[in-house]
C-alpha cells in the first residue's frame, strides 16, 4: 500500500521535480548524469527507470564487496534525457551497472564508451511503461584531470517531436564513436 | 630470456611514450613498488577463479607491466592502480572513486581485479580462448585471459573472431598478444604458484597428462578386476 502511494506520488512528481532535464527542441543535448548513492522516493530514474538495477547493485556491494551501505546505496550512475510530447514524458537512460561491458582496463589506455543496459520509459497520464530495452553507450561527464581532448566527451540524445524518433550518439575525442548511435520510435 | 626481457622493456618504454601528450599521469596516495612474485601472491589471495590462479605467475607479470607495481598511479585518461583498472570498472567492483581505489591495499586493488576477471571469464571471446589453447601460435594461459579481459571483451571477441593476433589493436597498437607477452616476460623467473606446484608457464589449455599416464597407482586388494572376455 505505502509503495503504491509513494509510486503514485513519483509519477506525480516526475513532471515537476525530476532531475532529468526535458528536451523537445530537436537539437543534440548532452544526457545528463545522476548519482544514485542518496536514496530518493521522488526521482524517477530511482523509482520507475532502474530500481531493479539498484537493488542489484545494494546486493552486490553487500554481499561481495562487504560494505555496510548504512541507508545508502551503492555508487551507481546513469545517464539520462527526459523528452515531452503531446502530454506524456519520455526517459531515455543508461546505467552504469555490472552488466555493462566497459572498455580497455590498461595503463596505454584512453577515455572508453562502456556499453549499458538502457531503457527508455513512457510516463502518461500517471503510468509508467517501459518503451524499449536495449544496450547503449554510458561515458562519464569529464572531470578536469582528463586531457583537454576529452573535455567535451558526452553521451547525447534528441528527440524529433514530428516522428517521434530519439536519437543518440556518443562523442570522445571530438570523434563520434560508430557503436553509440543509436535511433528508436516512441509512438 | 635476455632477447625477451629487452623486448618487453621497450615495449612498455613505448607504451608510456605513446599515451596522449596532454594525459597527465597522477600517483595518488604512496608510490610503491610491489614485486611480480608479491602481485602473483595477492592474486593468489583473491577471490580469482582456482584453473586461473593455476598459472598466476604471468599474472604478477601483467601487474607490472600496467603499473610497474605502482598501486597509486593515474594514467590520466581512464585506468588505475596495480592492474589499471578503468574508471567505470572501479566503481564497479570497488564502489570508490579513482583516488579511493589507488589509496587500497594492494589486495583489495587484486580483489576488485579478480571480481572483473571473473565476471570477464564467462564472456563468449574467453570461452571461445578457453576452448582452443593457443591462438595464433601463441599459449591461452592465464596471461591470455587476463590481458583479453584487460583489453575488454568486446575488443577481445574483435580478435578472436579474426582469428588473428592483430584483429585488435589498441590506439598505440597494442595487442592482446603483446600484452600476454609482456606479461610473461615481466613474471618473476622464480615465481612460486600460491597454492599449487604446477609450472610457471603452464595454461588453462596445457592440462598435464603425462603424470598421471605414466605413473599409473599400484592395484589395490579391493579394485575389482576385470578380464578382457568379462566385458
Amino acid at each position: 500500500m505505502i509503495r503504491a502511494l509513494i509510486t503514485t506520488l513519483a509519477l506525480m512528481l516526475a513532471g515537476a521535480t525530476s532531475t532529468v532535464p526535458a528536451q523537445s527542441d530537436g537539437a543534440w543535448q548532452p544526457m545528463a548524469l545522476s548519482d544514485f548513492r542518496e536514496p530518493s522516493q521522488t526521482d524517477p530514474l530511482q523509482t520507475l527507470v532502474w530500481p531493479d538495477a539498484i537493488r542489484e547493485a545494494n546486493a552486490y556491494a553487500s554481499r561481495e564487496l562487504k560494505k555496510d551501505l548504512k541507508g545508502k546505496n551503492a555508487w551507481v550512475t546513469a545517464l539520462s534525457a527526459r523528452f515531452e510530447d503531446k502530454g506524456r514524458s519520455i526517459i531515455l537512460s543508461t546505467i552504469l551497472t555490472r552488466a555493462c561491458e566497459s572498455g580497455a582496463n590498461h595503463a596505454g589506455a584512453g577515455v572508453e564508451r562502456s556499453i549499458c543496459p538502457l531503457r527508455i520509459v513512457q510516463i502518461d497520464k500517471g503510468k509508467a511503461t517501459i518503451l524499449r530495452e536495449d544496450r547503449g553507450c554510458y561515458i562519464d561527464p569529464p572531470d578536469a584531470s582528463l586531457p583537454a581532448q576529452n573535455q567535451g566527451d558526452s553521451v547525447q540524445a534528441r528527440f524529433d517531436p514530428v516522428t517521434g524518433q530519439i536519437q543518440m550518439r556518443a562523442i570522445i575525442g571530438g570523434r563520434l564513436i560508430a557503436d553509440c548511435s543509436r535511433s528508436y520510435p516512441t509512438r | 630470456m635476455m632477447t625477451r626481457t629487452v623486448r618487453a622493456v621497450l615495449f612498455v618504454c613505448g607504451l608510456l611514450f605513446a599515451l596522449p601528450v596532454s594525459a597527465q599521469r597522477t600517483q595518488f596516495c604512496e608510490r610503491t613498488n610491489y614485486s611480480a612474485q608479491e602481485i602473483t601472491d595477492a592474486v593468489n589471495a583473491s577471490v580469482l577463479r582456482d584453473d586461473l590462479k593455476s598459472t598466476s605467475c604471468t599474472l604478477g607479470g601483467l601487474g607490472r607491466f600496467e603499473s610497474g607495481g605502482n598501486k597509486g598511479i593515474f594514467n590520466g585518461s581512464c585506468c588505475t592502480g596495480i592492474f589499471q583498472l578503468n574508471t567505470a570498472n572501479v566503481r564497479r567492483y570497488a564502489d570508490t572513486s579513482r583516488e579511493g581505489y589507488a589509496c587500497m591495499s594492494l589486495q583489495e586493488q587484486v580483489d576488485a581485479w579478480a571480481r572483473l576477471t571473473n565476471d570477464g571469464y564467462n564472456t563468449p571471446a574467453v570461452r571461445r580462448l578457453m576452448e582452443m589453447g593457443t591462438f595464433d601460435g601463441q599459449r591461452v594461459d592465464a596471461g591470455f585471459i587476463a590481458s583479453c579481459i584487460q583489453l575488454g571483451p568486446g575488443n577481445c571477441q574483435q580478435m578472436v573472431s579474426s582469428g588473428r593476433c592483430s584483429g585488435f589493436a589498441d590506439p598505440n597498437g597494442t595487442t592482446i598478444c603483446d600484452m600476454a607477452r609482456a606479461a610473461r616476460s615481466m613474471s618473476d623467473p622464480n615465481c612460486r604458484e600460491g597454492n599449487n606446484t604446477q609450472v610457471c608457464d603452464m595454461g588453462p589449455g596445457d592440462f598435464p597428462t603425462t603424470p598421471v599416464a605414466a605413473n599409473p597407482p599400484a592395484p589395490s586388494p579391493s579394485d575389482i578386476v576385470v578380464g578382457p572376455g568379462q566385458i
